[in-house]
């Protein structure tokens, strides 16, 4: 069968690297000793924590409720006892309180029950996905309860599953896809009943064709139409993928909201389903460790575990590794330690070899003018990131540094191996510091 | 030839003319009065526009102080230029503490421990961006010389070991590095020799000695030492009494890591007092 494929305009072809982990099935990953979890594991404010040192928590327990509006509860994802509540390190490069729970290995788990959706209202959906702590597991982490509640005015006509997975190497949603299909299809029906959009789509790449197809199989008794994507760096991005997909354009400074389009990662929507069917809130998600690992699977892994868990579970490091990403290699970001717990915003794993790190060398830009044509947002990166570089963050405001999502694409071309991307991140901290 | 070269000296000479006398009237019509007394308090003031007395540059502070704020001062000009200004006031105007800025880091490269190898922009802003700076104390001086590129008076210089040097000849005490050290280790205090502990780690005091050979590891010596009793801990690190404090140097020799620090400033004061 001979498919449409859709896509935007930019991006870049990047090697995928997807075969290191396609074929593997999820594996469950043993609990850990010691579970970490950062009481920040979203997009907003903290989570105030319920527990204190020397509290007895069972699986799926909340040990931090969410304040304000843009906030997600935490839960426990081991059984055990809270040993201590300390400041630690987060993937994203900062430093959160972190409850540490020390594993009692007797495995109790809260008392989960499922919810029959169909008979729940809009709202009372929201409700259920707000107390099980849901947020985007595609990386962004932004609560889905808020994702959900848009001001009345805005109205949702169109939801779209994103099944992209553009990143280079990463394969969980893909295995979620060939394994979890129909559990997928039922959380966008949840989703889609909560927002009342009427018409519904998953959107994949052409490089997951078994994906493809399964779903094929089971969308049209959800009211789901599969739209197949060109494999293109950033397709997944939420703005890119409406553009591709219902050919709106979201406005700059604008949200999807904006065109009355919802997106949401094919991994929510499993997190969702079970939810509903399990009454599960979040504590576990499903990671791909790969690259220079000698056995790079896929892995269902507790929150909170230590990033040298999965390591080992992966039969440790093939080479001397010279970069540990957590999160895909465009968009992830570097560490320093393994000792970096798995956060619920954590997509994957990538080891890089010495050799295999390209440093940036940040020389002069030659105006070959590569990165404005791979610019998914249609920006001038090399002027916004001159802007930036001479502290004229004014005139980079007006060129739109606001409206760039750090795709990385523009480095990823550049000849002159600029650091383009830390210098936008660079504005943008400064930008949103005045405006506080 | 000959007449376009005319034509052209002429239309544009025309112009020039018209439009002077353009110029002219406007400048009568519309010329925005300004007291005599504030011309006179603006022709006193330094004239770097560097911001430090809170207001956008000269002109606003000369125009606040004419409208009759006595609240507010001249950090850069210092006691000299207050002094003028209230000559031509006729009132007495509050004294200025003159202030220089001070870098509370000692851990420069070789000394503070490196947390990874960083590659990104030569910013510390941007350094820190990536887990809070490249070195295992989150506190020290990132040494991408953010304070240096920021100084209107070029009094701060990138030293050898990727630490700051200030010039206290040059040093005003604008504050502008305060600004724009993300770490905030830089910090304002009187002029006359300031006495303080270079190092603002908030690491356990175990873990120092592995983060920064520099770093205060809150031992307490100086407070026990010191002759007048000017030291005291208070938390973590130690606070100088800087009245009591005579600067005899007992605390900087006793001091185990050497992280306490005298600047020495004595020279230009010593100028300044007495050319007044």
């Amino acid at each position: 069968m001979k498919l449409k494929r859709v896509t935007f305009q930019g991006g870049v072809r990047v090697p995928e690297h997807k075969e290191l982990t396609e074929d593997k099935p999820i594996e469950v990953l043993p609990e850990p000793e010691l579970a970490i979890i950062p009481l920040s594991q979203h997009t907003g404010k903290f989570a105030n924590p319920t527990v204190k040192p020397g509290d007895r928590v069972k699986i799926g327990t909340k040990i931090g409720e969410l304040q304000g509006f843009i906030s997600a509860n935490v839960h426990s994802s081991i059984a055990g006892k809270v040993v201590k509540i300390d400041e630690y390190p987060h993937p994203v490069g900062t430093t959160v309180p972190a409850v540490f729970i020390e594993n009692d290995g007797s495995g109790e788990t809260e008392e989960f029950t499922p919810k029959d959706w169909d008979a729940l209202s809009p709202q009372e959906i929201i409700e259920t996905i707000k107390e099980a702590g849901i947020v985007g597991l595609g990386g962004a982490a932004f609560p889905t309860h808020v994702k959900l509640s848009p001001p009345p005015e805005k109205r949702f006509h169109s939801m779209i599953l994103n099944g992209a997975e553009c990143e280079p190497y990463l394969t969980i949603d893909y295995r979620l896809m060939v394994e979890h299909a129909k559990e997928i299809l039922e959380g966008g029906a949840i989703i889609r009943k909560a927002l009342g959009a009427k018409t519904a789509y998953i959107g994949i790449e052409d490089n997951k064709p078994e994906a493809i197809e399964q779903m094929m199989k089971l969308a049209p008794e959800y009211d789901f139409e599969v739209v197949v994507l060109r494999t293109k760096y950033p397709q997944g991005s939420e703005k890119q993928l409406i553009k591709a997909i219902t050919g709106k354009e979201v406005p700059s400074g604008g949200l999807p909201m904006d065109v009355g389009v919802y997106v949401q990662n094919v991994g929510t929507a499993y997190a969702i389903y079970e939810v509903f069917s399990k009454g599960k809130p979040l504590y576990e998600r499903g990671v791909t460790v790969t690259g220079k690992v000698k056995e790079p699977k896929n892995l269902l892994v507790r929150i909170g575990t230590p990033v040298k868990k999965l390591i080992e579970a992966a039969g440790g490091y093939s080479e001397p590794p010279g970069k540990l990403i957590i999160g895909g290699p465009m968009m992830g970001i570097s560490q320093y330690t393994e000792d970096i717990p798995v956060v619920k915003g954590t997509t994957g794993i990538v080891v890089q070899s010495a050799a295999e790190v390209t440093l940036p060398l940040d020389l002069p830009c030659i105006r070959c003018g590569f990165c404005v044509d791979v610019c998914p947002m249609g920006l001038v990166p090399t002027l916004v990131a001159d802007y930036v570089r001479v502290n004229d963050i004014d005139a980079a405001e007006e060129w739109g540094i606001m409206d760039c999502m750090e795709c990385g694409s523009c480095a990823y071309v550049c000849p002159a191996k600029r650091n383009l991307v830390h210098y936008i991140k660079l504005g943008k901290t400064i930008i949103m510091k005045r405006r506080k | 030839m000959a007449p376009l070269i005319l034509k052209a000296i002429l239309v544009l000479g025309g112009l020039g003319f018209v439009f002077s006398i353009i110029l002219g009237i406007a400048h009568q019509r519309l010329a925005v009065p300004v007291s005599p007394k504030e011309k006179a308090i603006r022709d006193v003031l330094p004239g770097v526009n560097c911001g430090a007395c809170g207001f956008a540059g000269c002109d606003g502070f000369a125009h606040a102080i004419a409208e009759g704020r006595t609240d507010i001062v001249c950090p850069v000009g210092g006691e000299e230029v207050m002094q003028k200004i209230s000559e031509i006031l006729g009132i007495e105007l509050g004294g200025v503490v003159p202030k220089v800025a001070v870098i509370r880091c000692k851990g420069g490269t070789g000394i503070a421990q490196p947390k990874y190898e960083y590659y990104g922009v030569e910013s510390c802003t941007a350094a820190k961006l990536l887990h809070r700076g490249h070195k295992i104390c989150e506190q020290g001086c990132l040494g991408f010389g953010d304070c240096v590129r920021v100084c209107p008076f070029g009094a701060i210089t990138m030293g050898e070991n990727r630490l700051p040097v200030v010039d206290y000849s040059l040093c005003t005490g604008c504050g502008k590095c305060v600004a724009a050290c993300p770490q905030g280790i830089i910090e304002l205090m009187p002029r006359a020799n300031p006495i303080y502990v270079a190092c603002k780690t908030t690491l356990p005091m175990k873990q120092v000695r592995l983060a920064c050979k520099a770093g205060c590891i809150g031992c307490g010596l100086c407070e026990k030492v010191c002759p007048e009793d000017a030291v005291h801990m208070e938390g973590r690190l130690p606070v100088f009494d800087l009245d009591k404090c005579t600067r005899c140097g007992t605390c900087v020799e006793k001091c185990p890591t050497k992280a306490i620090v005298i600047a020495e400033t004595e020279a230009r004061v010593a100028s300044t007092t007495t050319s007044s």
